[in-house]
């Protein structure tokens, strides 16, 4: 490793992502995963999990220095604990009313309203988890998002997607992006998002209308559009020093990546799936450009370290992507 | 002897890293590196934690959860693991990710046959003995479930029906629990047992028989079915199939799709070849118990035999022919003893349901 020179030589203006996993390592992992999986009948499933985030974590390195993923399974599986005592209590509620109160009608509702009401607080959850257990340079990542108004704005992007037929939705989509992407410290560094649903129904609607003009073909060309999107709109800062961040990833790049990784999929009958992971992973890392004035050698150590993985594997259950 | 070697240093606090000189050894339960201020750590061995990407380690200690060490040194990579795997400190998962690509693979291979393996010879026996262990009523829950379903689209011949009752009133079915008979209207050749008891048998099916005998092999044979819970057996089979295959595939949602799906699955379920051999064995017997000719059977298969040239009947699907079963059958009368006395009664009601 490249020891950092001292902070008055350099005036960074570039940050340099790289991803180092390599298919056969994780490959190894996933495997290992998938036999101990099996031989505990499951039970083994949130370490496995770990092993894996801390696996593509720790191969993301900004200027030299690794990320570091330090949730472990044992937390993961109280959290999957908890998530199973919820969805108990949930099927018990709905039992009550549906057999005992005689009310069908009433108990799809609840169920309704339970799988609302707990999405914006897995999503909560599993921010706040996943980054309090994020670090780089000995710096923890953390999540300051307030439960109640995430949802709030949770719960009324819900009501104007169903009074809009579903096309709020991507306001909604955009609205909780851009809270919690907002609410991401690392150390005394803040995160900010300025995306909002406007700009992405635009670029949503010329793709999904392009798309079926091109049978498809610009499919990897909206893939393109989505992301620089996302990316663009992020913005890091500290005090008035800030970074700002873009993509390079055209929409042939897009084609590319996902084309090679069918073909790698397909031709190995699934097994090249972790070289399929680890390009997209590269990828990703390779095409986020971060441009900026602030030093990465003087960030301070802000956030608390807490415990709750609840949200971490709700996510998983949820299946909802945050990325 | 004790090794020293460039690293660098994260104290948790800034994320200014420190360039630190660390010393270690593999007699030396601890590692130990002194920062530029003049402060002085000395790690235990039992408090690491760390993660190794190619030649780099991160060694973390459990105390200081935030600080961090960074050794870029292949040669500290392979003496640290080896130290850290005498210290009883590498999981096993580590360990065996270590084992490297192509021993991962072996193993998973291993372990796949021993799947294949125990899926084709164990899970039959295991699931099978399992249905041992419930009670009857579940045959009866599915077997009723099923009639419900279906019972409202038959065209049932009452008369016939009665008929049948009759007819097998005379035969003794060796069946540990009741039976019932019904004769549906229907061009489709078939016949088949229900779970809960229930036996249905086509009017078609009746039409192309021509001896007595072949109808009360029928009987016989598909109340073995019964008698021996089949329908059960292969149901148990294919969930704790469809359980071990999830499992692989890491989806148990689906289980609860086949329990939903379980009543429909009961016709369109084909009995094994093993269960059809028994039900024909047991069909046999209860001809030979009832004094009739065990050719019944014989006529059966070979009326289905013909039927199957024209089209297959559906009765085939569920209960597949081959001339295996044929063969065996034929061997089987061959050599048992035997004595026939006639029947006027079956006859005579036999007689009634082919009108």
């Amino acid at each position: 490793m490249e020891f950092t020179p001292p902070l008055e030589d350099r005036q960074p203006s570039r940050y340099h992502l790289e991803f180092w996993g390599k298919g056969n390592e994780y490959f190894s992992i996933m495997i290992v995963n998938w036999l101990l999986t099996l031989l505990t009948v499951g039970l083994y499933y949130p370490w496995a999990r770990a092993k894996r985030l801390e696996y593509i974590y720790g191969n993301i390195s900004l200027d030299e220095h690794r990320f570091h993923f330090s949730g472990t399974g044992k937390e993961m599986f109280i959290g999957f604990i908890k998530l199973i005592g919820l969805y108990l209590a949930a099927m018990f509620v709905y039992a009550v009313l549906r057999y005992i109160g005689n009310s069908p009608l009433l108990a799809i509702l609840f169920l309704y309203a339970a799988i609302f009401a707990f999405v914006p607080l897995a999503i909560h959850g599993a921010f706040r988890y996943r980054m309090s257990r994020l670090s780089y340079r000995g710096i923890r990542f953390g999540y300051r998002g307030d439960r109640n108004t995430l949802f709030r704005e949770f719960l009324k992007g819900v009501l104007l997607t169903i009074v809009t037929l579903g096309i709020y939705a991507l306001w909604l989509e955009m609205n909780v992006r851009r809270y919690t992407v907002s609410h991401v410290r690392y150390g005394d560094v803040r995160f900010s998002s300025n995306c909002e649903g406007t700009e992405w129904f635009v670029i949503n609607l010329k793709g999904y209308f392009l798309t079926i003009f091109t049978f498809g073909i610009y499919s990897f060309w909206w893939m393109k559009e989505r992301f620089e999107y996302k990316v663009r709109t992020t913005t890091l800062y500290r005090e008035e020093k800030k970074i700002t961040c873009y993509s390079t990833a055209t929409g042939m790049d897009f084609l590319t990546l996902h084309l090679v990784n069918f073909l790698l999929v397909i031709l190995t009958l699934g097994l090249g799936f972790a070289w399929a992971e680890m390009r997209t992973q590269k990828f990703y890392c390779k095409h986020i450009q971060l441009v900026g004035d602030i030093d990465t050698n003087t960030v301070v150590q802000t956030e608390e370290s807490f415990t709750d993985a609840m949200g971490e594997d709700a996510l998983d259950f949820m299946d909802i992507d945050i990325a | 002897m004790n090794r020293q070697l460039k690293a660098v240093y994260f104290d948790g606090t800034l994320s200014l890293p420190h360039q630190v000189v660390l010393e270690y050894g593999e007699n030396l339960p601890y590692v130990q590196f002194t920062l530029a201020d003049g402060t002085y750590h000395q790690w235990l061995l039992s408090s690491l934690r760390f993660s190794r990407y190619d030649h780099t380690v991160e060694l973390r200690n459990v105390n200081l959860p935030d600080a961090e060490l960074i050794v870029e040194s292949e040669e500290f990579a392979e003496r640290f693991y080896q130290i850290m795997l005498e210290h009883s400190r590498v999981d096993v998962s580590t360990r065996l990710t270590n084992l490297g690509v192509k021993q991962l693979f072996i193993l998973t291979l291993a372990l796949l046959a021993a799947i294949v393996l125990g899926y084709i010879y164990v899970l039959p026996v295991v699931s099978e003995k399992a249905v041992d262990f419930l009670p009857q009523t579940i045959d009866n829950e599915i077997g009723t479930l099923y009639v419900e379903s279906v019972s409202p689209t038959w065209r049932v011949d009452t008369a016939k029906t009665r008929s049948l009752e009759e007819f097998a009133k005379e035969l003794n079915l060796k069946n540990r629990k009741q039976l019932r008979f019904v004769v549906v209207r229907s061009e489709v050749v078939n016949a088949y047992a229900i779970p809960n008891g229930q036996i249905v048998v086509h009017t078609a099916i009746l039409d192309r028989m021509t001896h007595p005998e072949e109808l009360a092999a029928l009987l016989g044979h598909e109340a073995a079915h019964i008698n021996h819970r089949h329908s059960l057996k292969m149901l148990s089979r294919s969930l704790a199939g469809y359980m071990i295959t999830s499992l692989l595939l890491g989806d148990l949602s689906g289980v609860a799709a086949v329990i939903a799906d379980n009543a429909d699955m009961i016709q369109s379920l084909s009995y094994s070849r093993k269960f059809e051999q028994e039900a024909d064995e047991e069909g046999l017997k209860i001809l030979i118990e009832n004094q009739l000719d065990p050719q019944g059977m014989v006529y059966l298969f070979e009326m289905l035999e013909k039927e199957s040239g024209r089209a297959i009947p559906v009765i085939l699907s569920s209960h597949p022919l081959t001339e295996q079963r044929l063969n065996y059958v034929r061997d089987w009368i061959e050599n048992s003893d035997y004595e026939i006395t006639p029947n006027p009664r079956i006859k005579e009601l036999f007689a009634q349901l082919k009108n």
